[in-house]
């Protein structure tokens, strides 16, 4: 089964430069809503963050495989709407690429590969630390120690 | 064409062809289960969850215990993991 994934924008702030933060738990089911074929709960990391995450949004295209386990992974582009040339990965400043991990419960079949395209929205902000995980907590701590 | 584009071209062949395999041994070790169960014990060939998944693989080991197919079935695992890692380099998603 070819999986078509759409991910949420990150919720939450990360500090410029740092270089692993979790990206956030969530699921995700691309298909039609009242007829779910697949769902998917996913966590990783993002890189290439600012401040306010604002650059995770907009243009993405990624990958997905695995079975009920597998791995993801998405980096800044044109998006959908910028026609097949904005397929192709972005590079340079301002490039957010998230690699992370999901399972996931389908339908029919359970090995799924993709290729991926979407449009994020911008994020909503909702304040620095409402989500931390405990190994957010421990980065963030890490962090401050030893600037 | 360059060699990067080939070898993605190639790298995702291998991912569909394992996706396709494994999809495929799944429903034969499915089959293989249902052979050895008593009607209306039967395992549903639709529906896969994490947990439905390790219930296959164990009781396909339990039940034939020189078979291959789930071997086969990691192989497909790997062949569909490792192919889409390098679609994703070489399309410059990851790395």
């Amino acid at each position: 089964m070819v999986s078509a994934a759409s991910f949420r924008p990150l919720q939450k702030t990360q500090e410029r430069g740092t270089h692993s933060s979790e990206m956030g738990k969530g699921k995700r089911n691309p298909e039609k809503a009242g007829h779910p074929q697949s769902a998917t709960a996913y966590t990783g990391y993002a890189w290439g963050l600012n401040g306010d995450n604002s650059n995770y949004s907009g243009g993405f295209s990624g990958f997905s495989a695995g079975t009920n386990a597998g791995v993801f992974g998405d980096r800044s582009s044109g998006g959908v709407t910028s026609g097949p040339g904005g397929l192709v990965p972005s590079s340079g400043p301002g490039t957010v690429t998230i690699v992370g991990v999901n399972v996931s419960a389908s339908l029919l079949g359970k090995f799924s590969f993709g290729l991926n395209a979407t449009n994020y929205s911008k994020p909503l902000q909702l304040g620095s630390f409402w989500a931390f995980t405990t190994a957010d907590w421990s980065n963030y701590l890490a962090r401050r120690v030893c600037q | 064409m360059s060699g990067r584009v080939i070898i993605g071209i190639a790298a995702f062949c291998i991912a569909g062809t394992g996706v396709f395999l494994g999809n495929m041994l799944t429903m034969i070790m499915i089959g293989e289960i249902n052979r050895k169960r008593q009607e209306g014990d039967l395992v549903s060939y639709i529906g896969f969850t994490p947990q439905k998944s390790r219930m296959i693989f164990r009781e396909y080991r339990r039940l034939y215990p020189n078979g291959k197919l789930h071997i086969y079935s990691y192989l497909a695992v790997v062949a569909v993991v490792a192919g889409m890692i390098t679609v994703a380099v070489c399309a410059r998603i990851i790395g």
